[in-house]
């Protein structure tokens, strides 16, 4: 792996002038990519887009007053027109005490195991097989999977770069792949589709047969599937519908949206301090960490430049702390967590996981169905903006298998379940040992299977 | 502000472009280059303190050779950046086509008529500041309940340059501005969030007539009322779905299965079901690109093909897809002008663009007072659908109990589900209200957002799922 210096240099550049603009503070966040995504069905190949992208924003401050610009044009007009712009939003935002860039903090050298010279080796030809052999063993799952609906190979190798105007200067270069599998399961009139996908930073995190599998099973799972009556009932999740729940969570567990009022764990006037509170049961662990080798969201510093790290966010079910990148932590009397995340180049950095895992007990999910009597175990659900971190509220439609006496029995479908998320903590009664990582929008989430006790179940 | 100059692209080099591309035996090409321009101001805890510019400028092109598609893109409008996309994406789709052949393009006429009057991005920084300030003073002024108030203004200038290998040259430039209130309000540990948002393909002009003190106060009030929201119901009832952005419902559970890809690939409950009856008859939905300056219309979507108004389900028969040209071809349809994309980063998908459920006779007032008990729902917010199996779900973001043909109270944490060919079988009243959504969509696919409108009246559906931790009206809960 080698780091490109011109990218580096293109970043000092940027703050060089957006000093010389008028800045008295500057910052300039650089990504550089290059990009393959491959789309097939049947053994051909239906597109293939390719790319080398760049960006650059440059984040000025002055008097504590911010302004950001972005911008693709890295010649030397280019560089100069975004520092100029910058520093013109600046002057006409409001000063705010809180706004500050992170003075340098040295970044661990541990192998992070981010980066994997191996995917660039992969030939349109591997990359087909891979895809084919995904649809194969979905075909092979289950007579009742009728056709591919997408399957998508993506790969990327991107160098960030930040450099600050206190003297930060951070580059690191990553790879990362993904494939992504929808399946059509068809029996009678009945259509359902299931998904599954992988992701890591090389080739080798991607099992073809494994994702296959996992889109067969949920496709056909619902297929024949009526609603259950209204009832309470325990309901286990699949580690890529509790992932959801987590990323919700995460959101309320965000020290700018504690801070700012929007977040269920909002400190109240009369209420005591929430760090410290139970929140769940003593199953529930959800730790942070941006730095945990190889895991898909690692990177060595955030999007600020400050190093990533372990963050216990709640413990035997005691909640211990939030996420703050160097805003929130200012405004809160605290210190970055390393966890300003920016979701492209364009923006600027919000307080976000990278890496959040949910610590796996240590029974398989087996184990988990037979120790229900009566219940729900989901494998899909639709989450429209029904996990709400303002109000606690959890609310999603779901299918799945109903259970009975510890045993899968009659598919479920079109049903909903609701619950306040604190709850939900609260009656997890066990996480089974099946860790895995889900991708999505909101970080990506480590987890097993969950078992939740008097969910309700809204259906017929 | 002034914004940069406005980038030219030499035609020539665009013919030269699409030649290169196609030098290796392709079928087809095109090619998609946009410049964008966002500003965005954000206000929170009383300080307008997020000023932001963001400028993106790229080219994609595509090459088509049998079903294969090359799709390569590259920042900038240079000539280095377009030969290298073209030759990137013909790498990729070699056909035994004669190369090499000229490419004559001739510019179509985009029509520029409906344009801003007061174009935002000419607009000073403080006079678009202002917008924020406004409607963040009058959420705040709705009381001491309102814990917290976020406001945003954004404006986009996005000009493109769409060409393709069989001779269309369209440039277009389209606008968008969107003001946006979110209020957190709080009362006895009770937090609730409201958030609502006016905007268009229009000018500043749009807030003389939608004041944001108007917005800010309704956002305000909105989320205050939330805080005496009682646990929604579960269990199965009618619902009211009050006119404007409540077309989303339709959009959702209709819509995107009408979309080509879908028909194309077999995933859609809709497939091989053109002349069929899927709806109520007095169910009529149309998908409309023509709507003047509405969040999800255009001139020329982007591949170059004019916007248009599709019918798709007349009289509760289904009448119509929407296509883009990929998926036009491939199922022998007419382009209808819904080929559109997030940026020059990705291919186009048929997607919609203003969805719109056609009025009918009933008044607004006789629907509720015809309804003894149900969920009337004014806000949602947002959906997904599986197109496949025609399953939906929508969070309800503003909804109240019905109690003997009158509103009761406002619920909290209530989700809709049903099913595609339900839905519409069992929408039994449409008001006279007609209106359109407040300018606030996006709708996301494949990892593609990109704003859409919505229209509907006031409309019933007799039966649907509502989730909620509440027993329902038909009294089923636990047990069974």
């Amino acid at each position: 792996m080698s780091v490109d210096q011109s990218n580096v240099d293109v970043c000092a550049d940027v703050v060089a002038r957006a000093k010389a603009a008028g800045a008295e503070e500057a910052e300039a966040y650089l990504e550089s990519l290059t990009t393959r995504t491959v789309d097939a069905r049947g053994g051909a190949l239906e597109s293939v887009t390719t790319a080398r992208a760049h960006g650059v924003s440059v984040r000025v401050l002055i008097g504590g007053a911010l302004g950001l610009a972005s911008g693709t044009d890295l010649d030397s007009s280019g560089r100069a027109d975004l520092a100029e712009q910058a520093v013109r939003l600046a002057r006409a935002s409001a000063p705010d005490p809180a706004r500050v860039l992170p003075d340098p903090e040295p970044v661990p050298s541990d192998d992070l195991a981010i980066y994997d010279p191996s995917l660039s080796e992969l030939s349109l030809d591997d990359v087909l097989d891979l895809l084919t052999r995904s649809e194969r063993a979905a075909f092979a799952t289950d007579p009742r999977i009728d056709a591919a609906h997408i399957e998508r190979f993506g790969q990327a190798r991107e160098q960030v770069v930040v450099v600050n105007s206190r003297g930060v200067s951070a580059s690191t270069i990553s790879t990362l792949c993904w494939l992504s599998l929808s399946v059509i399961a068809r029996e009678g009139d009945d259509a359902q589709r299931g998904y599954a996908s992988l992701v890591g930073h090389g080739p080798g995190a991607i099992d073809p047969d494994v994702i296959g599998y996992r889109a067969a099973r949920r496709a056909v799972t619902p297929i024949g599937g009526a609603p259950l009556p209204t009832r309470r009932a325990s309901v286990i999740f699949e580690p890529d519908v509790i992932a959801e729940l987590v990323r919700g969570l995460a959101q309320a567990l965000s020290g700018d949206a504690v801070v700012k009022g929007r977040s269920l764990f909002t400190q109240r006037a009369d209420g005591p301090a929430w760090p410290g509170r139970t929140v769940g049961s003593t199953a529930v662990d959800l730790i942070e960490d941006g730095a945990l080798p190889g895991a898909p969201g690692t990177l060595p510093f955030d999007g600020e430049g400050v190093p990533t790290r372990a963050t216990p966010l709640i413990q035997a079910g005691v909640l211990q702390g939030f996420l703050h990148n160097c805003e929130s932590a200012r405004r809160a009397g605290t210190t970055s967590t390393g966890n300003g995340v920016r979701g492209s180049y364009r923006g600027l950095p919000e307080v976000g996981p990278m890496n959040l895992v949910l610590r796996p007990g240590t029974r398989a999910p087996a184990a988990l169905v037979a120790s229900v009597d009566e219940g729900l175990y989901v494998t899909s659900t639709r989450n429209v903006g029904g996990i709400n971190p303002v109000s606690g509220d959890y609310s999603v439609g779901a299918s799945g298998r109903r259970i009975v006496k510890g045993e899968l029995a009659e598919p479920v479908s079109g049903v909903t379940l609701a619950a306040p998320m604190l709850e939900l903590l609260a009656n997890v009664r066990e996480i089974g040992s099946d860790l895995r990582w889900i991708s999505g929008t909101g970080g990506y989430v480590g987890s097993g299977t969950v078992l939740i006790d008097d969910v309700t179940i809204g259906g017929r | 502000m002034t914004t940069g100059p406005s980038p030219a692209l030499d035609p020539a080099l665009v013919e030269r472009t699409l030649a290169e591309a196609l030098a290796t035996g392709g079928e087809f090409a095109d090619l998609f280059a946009e410049d964008k321009r966002t500003t965005t101001f954000g206000m929170e805890d009383n300080r307008l303190d997020r000023l932001q510019l963001a400028q993106d400028r790229g080219v994609g092109v595509r090459v088509v050779v049998g079903s294969v598609t090359g799709y390569a893109f590259a920042d900038g409008w240079g000539e280095e950046s377009l030969l290298s996309a073209a030759r990137a994406a013909r790498d990729v789709a070699r056909g035994d086509g004669p190369s090499g052949q000229p490419v004559r393009l001739v510019a179509v006429g985009t029509a520029i008529g409906d344009q801003p009057v007061r174009p935002a991005e000419r607009a000073t920084i403080l006079e678009r500041a202002a917008l924020v300030e406004r409607a963040n003073a009058a959420a705040r002024a709705a009381g001491p309940l309102v814990r917290q108030v976020t406001t945003r203004f954004s404006d986009m200038v996005q000009r493109v340059v769409i060409a393709s290998s069989d001779g269309i040259l369209a440039t277009d430039e389209r606008r968008v501005v969107q003001l946006m209130v979110a209020v957190t309000a709080e009362r006895g540990g009770v937090r609730q969030i409201g958030r609502r948002a006016r905007g268009g393909q229009t000018g500043l002009e749009l807030y003389d007539t939608f004041s944001p003190e108007e917005l800010g106060r309704d956002t305000a009030n909105g989320a205050i009322s939330m805080l005496d929201a009682v646990p929604a119901p579960a269990g199965t009832m009618p619902v009211i779905v009050s006119n404007g952005w409540g077309g989303v419902l339709f959009h959702e559970a209709v819509g995107h299965g009408l979309e080509a890809d879908h028909i194309e690939r077999n995933s859609s409950v809709y497939a091989g079901k053109l002349g069929e009856r899927v709806a109520a008859p007095i169910v009529t939905l149309v998908d409309d690109a023509t709507i003047p300056l509405h969040r999800g219309s255009f001139r020329v979507d982007d591949e170059g093909v004019a916007g248009q108004r599709t019918p798709l389900v007349v009289g509760g028969i289904l009448e119509g897809y929407l296509t883009d040209r990929k998926h036009a071809r491939a199922l022998g349809l007419a382009t209808s002008g819904n080929g559109r994309r997030q940026s020059f980063q990705k291919l186009p998908l048929p997607r919609m663009t203003n969805l719109i459920v056609e009025p009918g006779t009933s008044t607004p007032a006789d629907i509720l007072a015809d309804t003894p008990s149900g969920l009337y729902v004014v806000s949602l917010g947002g959906g997904q659908v599986d197109t496949t199996s025609g399953q939906f779900v929508f969070s309800v973001t503003e909804g109240y109990l019905i109690e003997g043909g009158r509103l009761g109270a406002p619920v909290r944490g209530a989700t809709l589900a049903g099913d595609s060919f339900s839905v519409l079988a069992r929408v039994d009243a449409i008001g006279d209200d007609f209106a359109l959504d407040p300018g606030l969509g996006n709708c996301g696919k494949q990892g593609q957002w990109v704003a859409v409108g919505v229209g509907q009246p006031t409309l019933r559906v007799a039966e649907l799922i509502v989730g909620g931790t509440a027993s329902g009206p038909n009294g089923a809960s636990g047990g069974g």
